[in-house]
């Protein structure tokens, strides 16, 4: 690696623009082995998956990233093996293509000048596999192996059925021409899957029932007889291996890795930023006049309207440059849409189901603060889909519904509001069991519950804690979900409401505003509720104790830097009943500013900074000057926005 | 100062070659596809062309027919991660001689520039 650094002049520039490259290349790739998972034969995703990965990997053999280098190199042989169709595309290739994807995502999360560079020796022991004749396939880490294991079962459950409704019908006396060979190949896959994902009791059994089949001529009545129930020993094995699988799966480590996140590196449009600067340049030179001006006031009443012209100039070039930046911080909604094929990929592989997820893209633009809010809930309910909405597909298949169920995304905006709609075309919510397990929890009364709507009851399940299912596993469950994407929802000011047909469809619609603008606050409590002042009006917060309070004519001061300052209670000026003030005690002080006047407040406790959206009051609360709003924390609870302004006002009353 | 003309779809390669050529006394012209890389040669008619096989508008092979047929004694060099000898023999075929691996060396383009 140092004397390929040294070889070529890498600037810190040129670093990015690898960096930038190689992440754009891998979501390719990414997306590209998702098409062909969906189509096997797929050319042009063949095609664009090799591309991707070549130019990774020439890329990276300027920067030195021999690790990176590597693994391209060998992932670009395996592409070319498939390109060339000397190696068929199977779930188990397509699964390792996706490691090697996330190999080099996690690589790209630590790649810089000076990294340690992974060892990737075991996933290109893996790719020779495939590569290299005579190569056996390594031990492969625990992880991957029950990710192997679950495609392999859920697969080889559906090859024996196909197997077993060949033999039936010879079983029931049709002919058996052709279906000796087909049973053969069938049986074939599913020996190679079981030595792949080295389950030795079924390679085995595969390989004696394949043995006995390979001795007849053609398949007799009595020999299918005999197949079948061999088929249900093998059948049986399976089950055996799905508990184990399951087990091994609670097992694991809570981390979950369908959670996405979005690159914090915005990525911008050149024209934007064009606008930016020209306004910044724009203020530079009302700036430089304004300075001129004040330097030559000679005649006071021409320098007047001029300053007011350089004013207006200002206060729009101001305007400007605050729409310049709310513009920069948005992002494409699409950006959240791509991630999502691999969420929905990677959750139905675990889970036995085959889904068919469809985003009608809308371009809509958003900023990133609401899409931080947004992806938790949407891959949340997304998840939801997967585990509880869709069903397998032998159950699809008994309510005739076709196997694939299918998740579909649109996105509208209406106004102000992004408007984004999940349906599923699974199993719906069965109300009578939301309102029997809100019984059995107790959350309600037992006349209470006999009152509720449906819409009501379906709500319901948006109570932190509320699960259906008994034992919760790592896709999802655990009581944490719903109520999560109700506040983050709230928090932005946004909603979400389900429609459900029991048996059919599920549809969830998120509403969220597309622009949001958030305050930097500072969070205190008065009697055990939450007050959040903005910073920009506090000057400084200290700890005094009471007995330095001063009255003088009834009023509280406060000495500070040797001038009194006026000092009042928050309780008091909020005219809240307060139970527990102890008036010798030690008490934190905010010391507000706005323009020249300053005062103290004290309050019960301070909590932290935080950054918020500050959401108007209802009309019917708008009467209350004291507060500028309100706004939803993390937790779900809710703090007052002091109105500075008002407070201020207070004091002169 | 002689200009070569850089065709290849990575930009991050072309600034790498870019800073190559620089070094070595060339100016250098960039073309970020196939088509745009025959369009820039036509108009710019440089004195080299280093160009990439795997762009996904082209393959290489063809860009260079393209080029080939505007001005036949154009001066060609393949720069590829490609390794396969049946690429070296197509360049052959289109009567290109220099073919040099990715990542490319500046002491060997230095020479294959000076001869032509």
């Amino acid at each position: 690696m140092s004397d390929k650094k040294n070889k070529y002049n890498i600037s810190p520039e040129l670093r990015l623009q690898f960096k930038e490259s190689f992440m754009t290349n891998l979501s390719t790739f990414e997306k590209m082995i998702l098409n062909l998972e969906q189509n096997l034969g797929d050319k042009e995703s063949l095609n664009g998956a090799f591309r991707a990965i070549h130019q990774i990997k020439g890329e990276s053999d300027y920067i030195g990233y021999d690790d990176v280098n590597k693994l391209t190199h060998e992932c670009e042989g395996l592409l070319d093996l498939l390109r060339l169709e000397q190696i068929k595309p199977d779930t188990t290739i397509l699964s390792l293509l996706f490691d090697v994807h996330d190999k080099l995502k996690s690589i790209s999360e630590v790649m810089g000048e000076n990294y340690d560079e992974q060892n990737v020796d075991a996933i290109i022991a893996e790719i020779h596999y495939y590569t290299k004749e005579d190569t056996e396939l390594p031990a492969a880490k625990s992880s991957r192996k029950t990710d192997l294991r679950s495609i392999f079962i859920n697969s080889a459950e559906q090859t024996i059925e196909y197997i077993s409704e060949l033999l039936t019908s010879v079983a029931e006396g049709e002919s058996s021409k052709g279906i000796k060979a087909k049973i053969i190949r069938s049986l074939k896959s599913l020996h190679n899957s079981a030595r792949y994902a080295k389950i030795t009791e079924i390679y085995t059994l595969v390989q004696n029932i394949m043995n006995d089949i390979d001795k007849k001529r053609y398949i007799s009545k009595n020999d299918a007889g005999k197949i079948l129930s061999d088929l249900k020993k093998l059948s049986s094995l399976l089950q055996v291996n799905e508990t184990h699988e399951k087990n091994d799966k609670e097992k694991e480590a809570q981390s979950n890795t369908d959670q996405i996140s979005i690159d914090k590196n915005i990525k911008l449009n050149i024209e934007k930023i064009d606008g930016f600067m020209n306004n910044i340049s724009e203020l530079n030179i009302q700036k430089n006049r304004l300075t001129f001006l004040l330097k030559s006031s000679k005649n006071n009443e021409i320098l007047l309207t001029e300053l007011l012209l350089v004013n207006d100039k200002i206060t729009k070039i101001c305007e400007n440059l605050t729409n310049n930046i709310t513009d920069i911080r948005l992002v494409n909604i699409n950006v959240l849409f791509n991630r999502l094929y691999r969420v929905v990929r990677d959750i139905s592989t675990r889970t036995g189901k085959k889904i068919k997820l469809s985003i009608i893209e809308s371009n809509i633009e958003l900023d990133h603060k609401v899409m931080d809010y947004l992806i938790g809930p949407v891959v949340q309910i997304i998840r939801n889909a997967v585990v509880h909405g869709i069903e397998k597909p032998a159950a699809r298949k008994i309510t005739g519904k076709s196997e694939t169920g299918s998740i579909l995304i649109k996105t509208e905006r209406i106004d102000n509001n992004l408007v984004l709609e999940i349906a599923d075309d699974g199993q719906g919510i069965d109300v009578e069991k939301i309102k029997s397990i809100v019984k059995e929890k107790q959350y309600l009364k037992k006349e209470e519950i006999n009152h509720l709507s449906d819409d009501e009851a379906l709500g319901l399940i948006f109570i932190p804690g509320f699960t259906s299912i008994k034992n919760a596993d790592k896709n999802s469950g655990r009581g944490v979900g719903l109520d999560i994407v109700k506040n983050n929802l709230k928090a932005i000011g946004g909603n979400v409401n389900i429609e459900t047909e029991p048996g059919k469809a599920t549809k969830f619609r998120l509403e969220v505003p597309v622009e949001i603008i958030t305050t930097e606050v500072l969070m205190t409590e008065v009697n055990g509720e939450k007050y959040a002042f903005p910073l920009n009006n506090i000057k400084e917060s200290l700890i005094i104790d009471t007995k330095d309070i001063r009255e003088i004519n009834g009023i509280s001061v406060l000495k500070l830097a040797g001038k009194l300052i006026r000092l009042d209670f928050l309780s008091d000026l909020l005219k809240i009943n307060t139970t527990n003030r102890n008036k010798t005690f030690k008490a934190h002080v905010l010391i507000l500013e706005f323009g020249n006047l300053q005062k103290a407040v004290a309050v019960d406790k301070l909590t932290g900074k935080y950054s918020i959206i500050i959401k108007k009051l209802d009309k019917q609360l708008s009467n209350l000057q004291e507060y500028s709003g309100a706004t939803v924390l993390g937790d779900g609870s809710i703090a007052l926005v002091i109105n500075i302004i008002e407070l201020f006002n207070l004091n002169n009353e | 100062m002689k200009k070569v003309l850089i065709i290849d779809d990575s930009m991050f390669t072309r600034n790498i070659h870019a800073g190559i050529l620089t070094e070595l006394g060339f100016e250098n012209l960039q073309a970020d596809s196939g088509s745009t890389g025959i369009e820039e040669y036509k108009k710019e008619k440089p004195y080299a062309v280093i160009v990439d096989l795997l762009m996904p508008d082209m393959d290489g092979m063809d860009v260079i027919k393209g080029i080939k047929e505007f001005d036949e004694n154009a001066n060609i060099i393949i720069c590829s991660t490609d390794r396969q000898k049946f690429r070296k023999q197509e360049g052959k075929d289109l009567g290109v001689e220099h073919f040099l691996n990715k990542p490319i060396d500046k002491d060997l383009l230095s020479e294959v520039l000076e001869k032509m």
